[in-house]
């Protein structure tokens, strides 16, 4: 009854089931990149080079003669995951140590809070270069840096949000009953101020692909010859006169995945929330 | 009357809110007046269009959704003003010059960084064309009008140095300030303390009769109305279905709806054993036009006729009087015994012991990082025995309901002790204290707050089943949570709701149940009525009543509200600037009160009774209460005593037991005169 609650009111919108539905298919199209593709996506042919799409290759070929579209569906196993994982670890991350500091204050918060400020000070490129160059090469190390540099943004949201929710009467209430802590926290608190940090983490989906690509770019990201979106809308923007569609193919999937994330965590939010829900 | 100026006629007024499914019928066929120098108080239960007939006269509402569809209003018998569009340039000028509002929250409508003075100048030099210096002069005589002292440094404060009484009194200046011919008062005191409220109603009405401005008191209050309305219109589902003159209404009312509300208010010259008689069911949503008489669903004094004959007409009963009610023959008998109920048992035991509770918050003081203590309680003494009632009454910011939260460990007492059934709670740890937790519950005052927007009212209430492992597996808890949803006279298929889907009766009724859902002994009740309308609170209260002589509980109740203490409460302590004042009987409380505070607080409580008011002795106070960070010296009431000594200015009076009354305890010097 709740769940199907949950589902009419989260397809309540067109829009919604449009972008889903999309999401789907991307990331059906990187789980099945190898039944997909054509070519391989690392196989250089330096006599078919930069040739615009025909049949032969549907998006085209790079400066190598690597064909595009097998790069955009591999890609998109990388890209996708890099960044749904990132951002995953930066919102969990951020949403507990946010939630301990505005909900304990005192020390705790003074510790979680500093170090938060501490990273916030330093750009987060840098950040997450300095973390990536010190975890070493690897796809998990590279979620794991463009996952913390997102963290300290997430602690000062949860936490304001958690500032002001612990005040209400409910939580009160859940003092009196004699609930634990680590109860009201996970019960009360975090589906109470969750809504901002979910709607922030779809929208940092598109900065986390980007940030993957920046790594690459100096080295410390995904090397090539592998694909990534990121970098092949790096490695496009050289030719963005000549040959336009080798930056604008990449870069319009990140665009059409960052949308749909944005629109789909908006109809999350909004189906989590029974008030909005009841009113949909 | 010698002169009967008509300054404001509105005729079948009818406003509709158009929204994209459906339509609301918000106003449907209003008409009254109000002539010069009078008083009106229109009083009704809320969602009566009270409101929106006011909003609606002035064109003050948005459109779309709101569309006034047919009706007049005629200001001073001339033109009918409603002809005039929302944003013509003559309902602006008659808005701000002519009629003037006040509404509910002071705090809100002043600008925070504009000083008083300013903001009141502005609409002096929009509407009058005076120059500054001009402005600045009818300004101080605008703040001296309403009583506020010193009125020339006043007027370069701003408005958070102000309390809300009298950023309200600047309110009520500011509407002054062009000499309006109609004030509208739109609850304009419900937020305030039941003591600034009498004050404010005073100046409202001294200003009124002293500059012949006519007032529209809207309120759900009562005992307001009775006290000073001349007239009073009765509201229902968007009609007028009484109007009369004060005392004839109150005295000989003609509509059921109007019976029902007299029945359910708790009154502070009532009989201890009156039992309220809450009107059932809810008003209308209005989302239809009803074809009979709006009230019929919840009269219990329907005839036949009411089903048949369509909607009733407003008809003349005496002189004045006007009613819509087929029933010609209604039973008014207000007063029914408390028998039915099962009968309390207080035992001696006290469940309950404060001695000399001392509470402190650290605050930052003027100091650069100086720290001062702010102390709200002052040693505190109270007990409460098992099975009974004890009523804990003052004014906002005296302590109560930090007396309540050190009870329930929300704080830590900074000194004293605090006994439940012999185990001093203050020296308990978190963890020592849960079991304990069960046994102490708490009410609130704002029961949608109180509730988890994000859970089901099912899942609130079986809570504290799961964290007491009360109830074991899915079917217990459904069981117990079925159990007590009866238990609060709620359908338990209704569990599956989000708590912003009930209305406020409902919510406070799930605050309750879930209260009770750990078998409590003790319950503190933190104004658990104050939030409600009067048919709701009656239903809440008599709740309340029947519950704990069922489970025989006690309460600590903390109210501002007097009448709905002395009907609930067996003993009650008053309550000063985080000292006790006063302590005694409930009935040796109204019947003696000693203390000079406890004595303006009764007097400050508006009977709905004309007749009463009239011959009721009012003792005013002086002044407002002071901040706790500045404690007057020696007694703390002294500098709003009428009848202060040099010993009330020295030494603190401790409670003495008065001799010829056993249990009755007063702090004060005076009365061992």
């Amino acid at each position: 009854m709740k769940d199907r609650l949950f589902w009419s009111a989260f397809f309540a919108k067109k829009a919604v089931i449009i972008c889903f539905a999309v999401l789907c298919l991307f990331v059906l199209a990187a789980v099945f990149a190898p039944v997909l593709a054509p070519y391989s996506p690392t196989a250089i042919s330096l006599a078919e080079k930069e040739m615009a799409p025909s049949l032969k290759h549907l998006f085209g070929t790079d400066s190598l003669g690597r064909d595009v579209l097998s790069r955009m569906l591999y890609g998109a196993r990388i890209s996708l995951s890099i960044s749904l994982v990132s951002v995953l670890i930066g919102g969990f991350s951020g949403m507990i140590l946010g939630t301990l500091a505005g909900y304990f204050g005192g020390v705790v918060d003074l510790v979680i809070s500093r170090c938060a400020d501490a990273l916030i000070s330093i750009p987060p490129i840098v950040l997450t270069i300095a973390i990536g160059t010190a975890l070493g090469q690897s796809m998990l190390n590279i979620m794991i840096a463009v996952g913390i540099s997102s963290i300290p943004g997430n602690i000062r949201m949860m936490r304001g949000k958690v500032l002001s929710v612990k005040e209400r009467d409910f939580v009160t209430a859940a003092r009196v009953i004699g609930e634990e802590n680590r109860w009201i926290m996970l019960r009360h608190l975090i589906p109470n101020c969750i809504s901002p940090l979910i709607i922030s983490v779809a929208m940092s989906l598109g900065g986390a692909i980007m940030a993957e690509a920046a790594l690459s770019f100096l080295g410390i990201g995904i090397q090539p010859p592998n694909p990534a979106w990121g970098t092949m809308v790096s490695d496009g923007m050289r030719f963005l006169e000549t040959k336009p569609y080798l930056a604008l193919i990449p870069g319009f999937a990140i665009m059409v995945v960052v949308l749909s994330f944005n629109i789909v965590g908006d109809a999350l939010r909004d189906a989590l929330d029974p008030r909005i829900r009841g009113n949909s | 009357m010698a002169e009967e100026k008509r300054i404001i006629e509105v005729q079948n007024l009818r406003t509709e809110f158009r929204m994209k499914r459906r339509t609301v019928y918000a106003v449907n066929g209003v008409s009254y007046y109000v002539n010069a120098g009078e008083i009106v108080g229109v009083v009704g239960e809320s969602g009566c269009g009270k409101s929106v007939t006011q909003m609606s006269s002035l064109q003050l509402l948005l459109s779309p959704p709101a569309k006034i569809t047919d009706g007049k209003v005629l200001f001073e018998g001339k033109k009918d003003i409603l002809s005039y569009g929302s944003e013509s340039e003559e309902i602006r000028t008659l808005r701000g010059a002519e009629i003037a509002m006040i509404f509910q929250e002071p705090m809100t409508s002043l600008n925070p960084v504009l000083t008083i003075g300013e903001q009141i100048a502005e609409s002096v030099r929009l509407h009058m064309g005076m120059n500054r210096k001009q402005a600045r002069e009818r300004v101080i005589e605008l703040l001296r009008l309403v009583n506020i002292p010193d009125p020339e440094s006043r007027y370069g404060q701003y408005p958070h140095e102000f309390s809300g009484g009298m950023c309200q009194r600047i309110m009520i200046a500011m509407a002054m300030a062009c000499n309006p011919k109609l004030l509208i008062a739109d609850e304009a005191t419900t937020a305030l303390d039941v003591t600034t409220q009498a004050q404010i109603l005073e100046t409202l009405q001294e200003v009124v009769k002293k500059t012949n401005t006519a007032l529209i008191i809207v309120t759900h209050n009562l005992g307001i109305v009775a006290r000073y309305a001349d007239r009073i219109y009765v509201m229902y589902a968007g009609r007028v279905i009484e109007s009369g003159r004060a005392e004839d209404i109150f005295k000989n009312p003609q509509h059921a709806y109007t019976i029902g509300l007299l029945n359910s208010v708790p009154r502070l010259d009532d009989d201890k054993t009156r039992a309220l008689i809450p009107i059932d069911g809810m008003p209308p949503n209005l989302q239809t036009e009803s074809a009979h008489c709006p009230f019929l669903p919840r009269c219990t004094q329907a005839l036949p006729e009411c089903q048949s004959k369509g909607v009733p007409e407003m008809e003349e009963r005496g002189c004045g009087h006007f009613a819509a009610c087929y029933n010609r023959s209604l039973d008014r008998s207000l007063r029914i015994s408390k028998d039915t109920l099962e009968t309390k048992h207080i035992s001696e035991e006290r469940i309950l012991d404060i001695r000399d509770l001392h509470m402190g918050f650290p605050v930052k003081g003027k100091n650069y990082g100086g720290r001062t203590t702010l102390k709200v309680l002052e040693g505190v003494n109270l007990y409460l025995r098992k099975g009974e009632t004890l009523g804990l009454v003052g004014e906002s910011g005296c302590g109560k309901t930090t007396v309540a939260k050190c009870v329930l460990r929300l704080y830590a007492p900074t000194g004293g002790s605090i006994l439940y059934k012999g185990t001093e709670l203050t020296a308990l740890k978190e963890k020592e204290l849960r079991p304990y937790r069960k046994n102490i519950q708490f009410i609130f005052q704002d029961p949608f707050g109180s509730l988890d927007p994000r859970q089901s009212i099912g899942d609130i209430v079986g809570e504290p089943l799961k964290v007491h492992h009360l109830a074991e597996g899915k079917e217990a808890v459904r069981r117990r949570v079925k159990e007590l949803f009866e238990m609060v006279g709620l359908d338990y298929a209704m569990s599956s709701r989000a708590p912003h889907e009930l209305s406020g009766g409902q919510r406070q009724r799930i605050g309750i149940a879930r209260a009770l859902a750990s078998e409590p002994e003790l319950i503190i009740c933190d104004e658990p009525v104050s939030a409600l309308d009067v048919s709701v609170q009656a239903q809440i209260l008599n709740l309340l009543e029947s519950i704990q002589r069922k489970m025989n509980l006690s309460y600590l109740f903390i109210a501002h509200d007097l009448s709905v203490v002395r009907h609930i409460s067996d003993r009650i302590a008053v309550m000063y600037l985080g000292r006790i004042v006063e302590i005694a009987d409930c009935d040796q409380l109204y019947r003696n009160p000693v203390h000079p505070y406890t004595k303006a607080l009764l007097s400050a409580i508006p009977i709905p009774d004309p007749e009463v008011e009239k011959s009721r002795e009012r003792i005013p106070l002086l002044g407002e209460m002071p901040s706790v960070s500045r404690r007057p010296e020696g007694c703390s009431f002294h500098p709003r005593c009428t009848c202060a000594c040099e010993a009330c200015r020295e030494s603190i009076p401790q409670l003495v037991e008065l001799k010829e009354e056993p249990g009755h305890f007063a702090a004060c010097p005076v009365m061992y005169r």
